[in-house]
């Protein structure tokens, strides 16, 4: 049935056409990428099993607001995305920001794949370990980029916000995270 | 990164099998796009609306002409500024970029450019409104008692606002360096107003319709800017 040939779009028209068990294959294709995203997003709340429950439920309510013509894993990490936010607001005692001035203005910040590659290793690493120390708006950013390994575009098009407040944030989420791990005396190099 | 990923797909899918879980049908997503986009343009149409009033009323009501009486000119100009209509238009129009963010061509943008660009469809729509008479005759309809409510919007453009220092009339004789007005709106006054001008009063001629800015002392006022009225 999980044959490599059948893309994500496929599944979701044969779901979408009534065919509930495609939508199994899915669960199977997300459920390890959701949970970590859940679990390093939300990595002060206990409760992620039900997190990501929520996200396959949401998303299958959905299905039908799917368009087959676009890539479905944006569109999966965008329920993923409001349904985390959601539970953050409900258990979280940090803030959620309402208003953002990254994204009021435009950002020239050109995204690096040479760049990405050559600091991938070390920076999964330190945002792994160090995510707890950053709030939830960079934090999601820098799983996404670096632990979910996903594009400039496509973050912009989960997190629904320009490309360049994609850059902005992980510039600056990745300078608050350094500072952090400065303050607690933390050596990078330890950590890595 | 091999990690222990929960095994709720077993509940998930049986909870849809047992209908528990239903998926909604695309006409709902279909009406609810529909009624977003409608909701957009019924939210710039009523901005521009709004954007075109106060461009109205401030020319109209001859407010404009303020800006060029100096700096009490201006500083009346800001006091009777219709702020609050302003106001209720950016809130307006931060709920249609809030609206249009659902969209691709919204996010992508910064939310500033956003309400940058979307302002300027509102205030060239407005200018497009107000090269028809809409307003005008709205204001005028409402004279009549035909559009009571509606009417107050446009009260300013002719009433005076004496708290302003802001008095609007017909001129019925002109002498050196003083003139006399006649309200032709304001009910309560029925005898004419020494206007009184020593330095540049400009050539009136009975008849004219004046908007006057000066300060109300002894029975006349002392004006510091007159100018003729644009035809209504």
């Amino acid at each position: 049935m999980n044959t490599p040939e059948t893309s994500d779009e496929e599944l979701a028209r044969a779901v979408q056409e009534g065919d509930e068990e495609k939508f199994g294959i899915l669960m199977d294709r997300y459920g390890a990428r959701l949970f970590r995203y859940g679990r390093k997003f939300l990595s002060d709340i206990d409760n992620i099993d039900d997190a990501v429950q929520e996200c396959f439920i949401k998303a299958y309510r959905n299905i039908q607001s799917f368009d087959t013509s676009q890539k479905f894993s944006p569109w999966i990490y965008r329920i993923a995305h409001n349904t985390f936010v959601d539970f953050l607001k409900k258990n979280s005692r940090q803030p959620i920001r309402l208003l953002d001035f990254d994204t009021f203005l435009s950002h020239t910040v050109a995204e690096d794949p040479v760049v990405k590659e050559r600091e991938q290793k070390e920076m999964r690493e330190i945002v792994d370990k160090g995510l707890g120390l950053l709030p939830p708006h960079y934090r999601e950013v820098l799983v996404l980029y670096y632990l979910e390994d996903l594009d400039y575009k496509t973050i912009a098009d989960i997190l629904r916000i320009p490309i360049g407040t994609v850059g902005v944030r992980l510039r600056r989420g990745k300078e608050q995270l350094k500072n952090a791990y400065g303050e607690l005396q933390i050596n990078l190099e330890d950590v890595q | 990164m091999t990690q222990e990923v929960p095994n709720f797909k077993k509940e998930v899918l049986e909870r849809i099998k047992a209908g528990e879980v239903r998926m909604r049908p695309k006409a709902f997503f279909v009406t609810r796009m529909f009624a977003m986009v409608m909701l957009s343009v019924l939210i710039l149409i009523l901005s521009a609306f709004i954007a075109s009033y106060i461009l109205f009323i401030l020319y109209a009501g001859g407010d404009t002409f303020l800006l060029g009486f100096g700096w009490r000119g201006l500083l009346t100009f800001l006091i009777m500024f219709p702020w609050f209509a302003v106001l209720v238009d950016l809130a307006l129009l931060a709920a249609l970029d809030s609206l249009c963010a659902n969209f691709r061509f919204g996010y992508r943008f910064p939310a500033g450019y956003l309400f940058a660009a979307t302002g300027l469809v509102a205030v060239l729509m407005a200018c497009a409104i107000n090269i028809t008479s809409i307003h005008r005759n709205v204001m005028n309809q409402s004279q009549g008692d035909y559009l009571p409510v509606l009417g107050r919007f446009y009260d300013r453009v002719k009433h005076s606002s004496r708290r302003d220092g802001i008095f609007k009339g017909e001129v019925v004789s002109v002498a050196t360096s003083s003139f006399e007005i006649k309200y032709e709106f304001d009910e309560e006054d029925d005898m004419p107003t020494v206007i009184w001008m020593p330095d540049d009063m400009p050539h009136l001629s009975p008849g004219d319709h004046v908007f006057v800015a000066g300060e109300a002392a002894s029975g006349t006022i002392r004006a510091y800017g007159v100018r003729r009225m644009p035809s209504w």
